[in-house]
C-alpha cells in the first residue's frame, strides 16, 4: 500500500507530440482514482509512465516516498492489468499467476498459498490447470486480476480492463473490482474512456483532454459542478444539453434567452459573477433529468417552461428519453418518468427546466460561471 | 422439416463429392512418384528395362538396400546429412527468432532497414553466390569441412525464416512483453521465457523448410566437399551413378532411404506448419 504522486509530469514523443502536459496529482494510500477521457487524451500514457513502461520527459513520479523516475518497472512494486489481459498463452492459469512470484524467487509453498488464496477470492480455483485459450473473456479477466493480486503490490494499475467484455459482464466485473478494492485496501489507478465506469467505481476522477487535466474531483462534485463544458458534456449519460443563450438582468433577476424563448432563473443566480454577463452570450447547460414534461412540474416552474417539438421517444423501462427541438434549431434530450410523461412523437409538448440545476458557462473560454 | 432438409443435404453431399474426386486424383498423382521410386528400388536393371518399370517387381530384390548400406557408404552419407541439417536448423531457428525479436519488438532507428536487408536475401539465387562462397570459405580454411555446407545453408535459409518469424512475432500483443517486464523479466527473460515458447509453430515451419533445403541441396554439397567421408546424401547418391552403367535399383533404394526422413518430418510437423502459415492472418 502506498500513495502515488505525480509532479508536473510531461510526456513528449519524438516529433514534438505532447501526449501529457503538466500532470500533477497526489493520490492517497488506498484511494481508487480513475483517469477518464476520450481516446488520445493521454490517460493510458500517464498510467504507463507510472508503471515505468513509458519514460517521462519532465517531472517527478513518487510511489510512496520513493522517486521512481529511473526505477525499472519490476522494481516499482506495482501490478498492472491490461486491456487485452496479456496472459501468457503457453502457461496454465496457475503458472500465469505464479510467474511473477517465481521470478522473485518466492518459496514454492508461499507461491501455492498465494495463488490458491487469490483464485479463491476470484472464484477461479477450478480453472488453475487450464490454458488461457480455454477460458472465456470474463474468466481471462479474472486471471489477469489474479496475476496482479498474488504479487501483493503497493499499487494496482488497470488499463481499460473491462473494455473487451460484453455489456452484461462489464457491469458484473465493475462490481467485482470495486469489491476487490474494498477487500484489498490498496491504491488503485484505473484508466477508462467509459464515464459510467468512472462514476461508479472511483473515489476520485481525473478528467483529461488533449493531455491536460480538466478536473479532479469526486464523482458527485464532477457531475454537479463541472468546471467547463468539456467535463460537463463528458460526464453524464445522456450528455448535458448545451444551449447558446443571451443572459440579461431584468428587475434584479437573471433571464436567459434563446430562440424566442426566455426563462427566468432563481435568485441564487443573481450573484456578481453572473450579473457581470448582463447582455452577453453564455452557454446554458441543462442535464437531461433537469428537464421535465410532467404537468404539475411545468405548472410549478412556469418561469422556466417553454414549448418543444418531440422528435423521438425512447422508452427504456424505468425511464424515458425524449429527443426534442426548440424552434427547429436547439436540440435537447430530456430524461423523464414514463409513468407521468405525456409527450408523444410529432407533438409539441411543454417542458420546464429545474431552475436550480442550470449550469452557466462563458461562451469564449467555456469555463463555468456558476453551477 | 426433415423432408425440407433432405434436398439441401443431398446438394451438400454432391458438392463434397465434386470436390473430393479432383482432390483424390491430385493425391494419386502426387503419390505416384513415391510408389514408382519404391517399386524401382526392389528391381534389377534387367527387369526395369525389360518393360516392367511401373508394376510390382516379379522378384523383390531387398539386396539393393543391403548394397547401398554395405558398399554405397550410405550410413556415412546419412550421418553427414543429419548432422549438417540438424546444426543448420538449430542455427537458422536461433538466429531467425533473435533477429525477428529485434526487428519486430524492439524500438531502434534502423530496424526496418535491417529487415529489408534480410528479406532482400530471398532474391539472391543460390547459384549466383556459389563462386564467392567458394572463395570465401577457401580463405578461411573451411572448404571440405561440414561448416562449408552449414554456414551457406544457414545464410540462405535465414531470409525466409525471418519472414516467417516476423509474421508470428507481430501477432503476439506487445502487452505480453510489458506484463513480463512488470512480473520481473529483463529483456532476455522476455525473450526466452515468453517469446520463444510462443514461437513453436514458426520453429516447426522453419525446421521443415530448412530441412528440405539442406537435405536436398546438391550443388554446394558436390562442389564444396570432396572428402567422401564428409559428403552428404545427395552428393553421395550422385556418386552411385556409374560412368558407363548405372544400377538403378540401388540408386532408387538410396533415394527411398533419403526420402524417409522428409516424409516423417512432415507427418510430425505439418499441423504446426499450417498454424504458423496462417498466424497473424486470422483473429485468435
Amino acid at each position: 500500500m502506498a500513495s502515488v504522486s505525480l509532479k508536473n509530469v510531461y510526456k513528449r514523443y519524438e516529433g514534438g507530440v505532447l501526449a501529457v502536459s503538466d500532470f500533477t496529482i497526489d493520490i492517497a494510500d488506498r484511494e481508487f482514482v480513475i483517469l477518464v477521457g476520450p481516446s488520445g487524451c493521454g490517460k493510458s500514457t500517464t498510467l504507463r509512465m507510472i508503471a515505468g513502461l513509458e519514460e517521462i520527459t519532465e517531472g517527478e513520479i513518487y510511489i510512496g516516498d520513493r522517486l521512481v523516475n529511473d526505477v525499472q518497472p519490476k522494481d516499482r512494486d506495482i501490478a498492472m492489468v491490461f486491456q487485452n489481459y496479456a496472459l501468457y498463452p503457453h502457461m496454465t492459469v496457475y503458472d500465469n499467476m505464479a510467474f511473477g512470484l517465481k521470478l522473485r524467487k518466492t518459496p514454492k509453498d508461499e507461491i501455492k498459498r498465494r495463488v490458491t488464496e487469490s483464485a479463491r477470492i476470484l472464484e477461479i480455483e477450478h480453472l488453475l490447470d487450464r490454458k488461457p485459450k480455454a477460458l472465456s473473456g470474463g474468466q481471462r479477466q479474472r486471471v489477469a486480476l489474479g496475476r496482479a493480486i498474488v504479487r501483493d503490490p503497493k499499487v494496482f494499475l488497470m488499463d481499460e480492463p473491462l473494455s473487451n467484455l460484453d455489456a452484461k459482464l462489464r457491469v458484473q466485473m465493475r462490481v467485482e473490482i470495486t469489491k476487490l478494492h474494498q477487500r484489498l485496501q490498496t491504491t488503485f489507478i484505473y484508466v477508462t474512456h467509459d464515464q459510467t465506469e468512472a462514476m461508479t467505481m472511483g473515489t476520485r476522477i481525473v478528467v483529461m483532454k488533449d493531455g491536460f487535466i480538466q478536473q479532479i474531483d469526486n464523482p458527485s462534485n464532477l457531475y454537479r459542478h463541472p468546471v467547463n463544458t468539456f467535463v460537463a458534456g463528458f460526464i453524464g449519460m445522456p450528455p448535458m444539453n448545451f444551449i447558446n443563450s443571451t443572459l440579461a438582468i431584468k428587475d434584479g433577476r437573471v433571464t436567459i434567452s434563446f430562440n424566442d424563448v426566455t426563462i427566468t432563473l432563481p435568485d441564487k443566480y443573481a450573484v456578481p459573477e453572473v450579473m457581470a454577463y448582463d447582455g452577453k452570450e453564455v452557454i446554458m447547460g441543462v442535464r437531461p433529468e433537469a428537464l421535465n414534461d410532467e404537468s404539475r412540474f411545468v405548472a410549478e416552474n412556469s418561469e422556466t417552461s417553454f414549448p418543444a417539438h418531440v422528435d423521438v421517444v425512447e422508452m427504456l423501462g424505468a425511464e424515458t428519453y425524449l429527443y426534442l427541438t426548440v424552434a427547429d434549431v436547439v436540440t435537447l434530450t430530456a430524461r423523464v418518468d414514463p409513468t407521468v410523461s405525456h409527450s408523444k412523437v410529432g407533438e409539441v409538448t411543454t417542458l420546464a427546466i429545474d431552475g436550480n440545476r442550470v449550469h452557466l458557462f462563458d461562451k469564449e473560454t467555456e469555463l463555468v460561471i456558476l453551477s | 422439416m426433415k423432408n425440407k432438409n433432405k434436398p439441401k443435404k443431398m446438394r451438400i453431399t454432391a458438392g463434397i463429392t465434386a470436390v473430393q474426386i479432383p482432390l483424390a486424383i491430385w493425391a494419386l498423382l502426387q503419390l505416384f512418384p513415391i510408389y514408382w521410386l519404391l517399386v524401382l528400388s526392389f528391381k534389377s536393371n534387367q527387369e526395369i528395362f525389360s518393360g516392367n518399370s511401373i508394376s510390382l517387381p516379379t522378384v523383390w530384390r531387398f539386396e539393393n538396400y543391403d548394397f547401398v548400406f554395405r558398399n554405397g557408404n550410405m550410413g556415412t552419407y546419412l550421418f553427414n546429412s543429419f548432422l549438417v541439417t540438424l546444426i543448420t536448423i538449430l542455427l537458422v531457428s536461433t538466429f531467425a527468432i533473435m533477429a525477428s525479436f529485434a526487428i519486430s519488438r524492439m524500438r531502434w532507428r534502423l530496424s526496418s532497414a535491417v529487415e529489408s536487408m534480410f528479406i532482400l536475401g530471398i532474391t539472391v539465387p543460390l547459384h549466383a553466390a556459389l563462386l564467392p562462397t567458394f572463395l570465401m570459405l577457401g580463405k578461411i580454411d573451411l572448404l571440405n569441412t561440414r561448416w562449408a555446407l552449414i554456414l551457406p545453408y544457414t545464410a540462405f535459409s535465414l531470409p525466409v525464416a525471418i519472414l516467417i518469424c516476423n509474421g508470428l512475432m507481430r501477432s503476439i500483443p506487445r502487452d505480453i512483453d510489458e506484463a513480463a517486464f512488470l512480473d520481473g523479466c529483463g529483456i532476455f527473460g522476455v525473450f526466452f521465457r515468453v517469446i520463444v515458447p510462443l514461437m513453436k509453430p514458426a520453429i516447426s515451419t522453419i525446421s521443415i523448410f530448412t530441412f528440405l533445403h539442406s537435405w536436398n541441396e546438391l550443388l554446394f554439397a558436390q562442389i564444396l566437399i570432396n572428402d567422401k567421408a564428409l559428403k552428404t546424401l545427395t552428393a553421395g547418391i550422385q556418386s552411385l551413378v556409374g560412368e558407363h552403367s548405372t544400377a538403378w535399383g540401388p540408386v532408387c533404394a538410396a533415394l527411398a532411404v533419403a526420402s524417409i526422413p522428409t516424409i516423417i518430418a512432415y507427418l510430425f510437423m505439418s499441423k504446426q506448419v499450417q498454424q504458423s502459415m496462417i498466424a497473424g492472418s486470422i483473429k485468435q
